[in-house]
């Protein structure tokens, strides 16, 4: 059965989020054909296709097209298509195998040179469980980069929640851990280092538990393997300390 | 990036124009590579892998605002590469929102239908072809408001038409346009 422009009309609009209270009755009133339901979701299915869709065309244009070749002032749609050049053809394959090959020869490079380096990396990335983001102060004035902060934290934005927490001007030791943290899961390991040195802690203060694992966390990073294990050896004695058995089984493993 | 550039590249992104993302995908590409094989972040085939998708990545936190500043847009594509491989969730890539939303509608009539993959896969292939045979304006307001999820007033004000109102009816056409195109093409 072919729909009716007006039940074409409200399942666009429901999908768009974009029924008023009379269409909305309209419409539950035509939920109880199948037809109408087959529409619905055949065109809901359309719409999460799209995104799809646009990302393919996109990822077409980043690798088939250099981006020098792109008018600017031409509109897409009148755009004529244009086949390579040969010669082009030949360099752009040219120039991708001598990429290849220099990745391939950097990649072993690696492998042989420094057996260790990737070892230590991938310590630090197993054991670098970022810090559980605190509280979130919705709705306040009084600290929006804070909570702007924590937001972006908790979303795993880190660079921006690194970047509210550097606009705050008063850091506390907290702020200066969470900081380290989003540098870490962004692989910045020699700022993480620089961001918990220095800290001063009050007696039997947890946080310095959280900044001395943390620290180790970013040489490992750096692969700094003595500087690493001082730490750990530190931390894997302290019984108190929450992070005594992940430092126990990362000296286990650097023996 | 400066925040004036910035603000620029949001608006090409929006008008689909990718001159600028293209070139910043070539300028890094190498730089990443070379990064993420040396700090075994990823292998060669998943580096290819994830580098296309950073940069979509980067390209829709542009276009929804929660890219405000780029200071280092090589250590931003190195970090979300890192973050794909890790997490091996490309998902980010895959809404499935509206069909959620009307699979809950009809859970009350016992509709418990599963699409197969190759289904799926003709329909992106298709979805994607009735796209390119739509107008350039056209193209630019269903995936600013469907993908992208801009409001109408700020698709209006990003592609400089006068209203929300002008934006609204014309993504009514279009998208009517775009169904149509995927019916002739056989789903």
């Amino acid at each position: 059965m072919k729909l009716s422009e007006k039940q074409f009309d409200l399942i666009h609009k429901y999908l768009s989020d974009g029924l008023n209270s009379s269409e909305k009755s309209d419409f539950n009133k035509h939920l109880g054909s199948s037809d109408f339901r087959e529409e619905l979701m055949h065109q809901a299915r359309l719409i999460d296709s799209l995104a799809e869709a646009d990302a393919s065309l996109v990822r077409d244009s980043l690798q088939d097209k250099p981006h020098l070749s792109v008018v600017k002032d031409e509109p897409t749609a009148h755009r004529p298509h244009r086949s390579p050049h040969s010669s082009r053809r030949w360099l752009m394959l040219a120039g991708a195998f001598i990429f290849l090959g220099t990745a391939f020869w950097l990649m072993t490079q690696n492998q042989e040179t420094q057996p260790k380096k990737s070892n230590l990396i991938q310590l630090a990335e197993t054991y670098d469980t970022p810090l559980p983001p605190g509280q979130v102060l919705r709705g306040t004035d009084e600290q929006p980069a804070q909570s702007k902060a924590m937001q972006a934290y908790a979303n795993e934005s880190y660079e921006e929640a690194l970047a509210y927490f550097r606009s705050n001007t008063s850091q506390s030791v907290l702020d200066k851990i969470y900081m380290s943290n989003c540098l870490i899961q962004l692989g910045r390991f020699e700022e993480a280092k620089t961001t918990l040195k220095g800290m001063n802690f009050q007696k039997n203060d947890k946080l310095k538990d959280d900044a001395d694992w943390y620290m180790a966390i970013a040489q490992l990073g750096l692969e700094d393997e003595v500087g690493a294990k001082t730490i750990l050896s530190v931390i894997a004695q302290d019984s108190d300390n929450i992070y005594q058995a992940n430092a126990q089984k990362i000296l286990k493993k650097l023996k | 990036v400066t925040t004036q550039e910035l603000h620029i590249l949001k608006k090409d992104l929006i008008a689909r124009d990718h001159t600028t993302l293209n070139s910043l995908y070539a300028e890094n590409k190498k730089d990443c590579f070379k990064i993420l094989l040396s700090k075994s972040y990823a292998s060669l085939d998943q580096a290819e892998q994830v580098y296309t998708d950073a940069i979509l990545i980067l390209r829709q936190n542009i276009i929804s605002g929660k890219v405000t500043e780029l200071t280092n847009p090589l250590s931003y594509l190195v970090s979300i590469c890192r973050n794909l491989v890790r997490n091996e969730n490309r998902s980010q890539l895959k809404k499935a929102k509206k069909e959620e939303q009307v699979r809950l509608l009809f859970y009350n009539n016992g509709y418990n239908e599963v699409e197969d993959t190759a289904e799926k896969t003709q329909r992106i292939q298709i979805c994607k072809k009735a796209l390119s045979t739509l107008t350039e304006r056209c193209q630019q307001i269903l995936t600013a408001y469907y993908v992208h999820r801009l409001r109408m007033k700020e698709i209006a004000e990003e592609l400089g038409l006068s209203s929300g109102d002008v934006a609204k009816t014309l993504k009514s056409r279009c998208y009517k346009s775009w169904i149509s195109a995927v019916k002739e093409l056989g789903i």
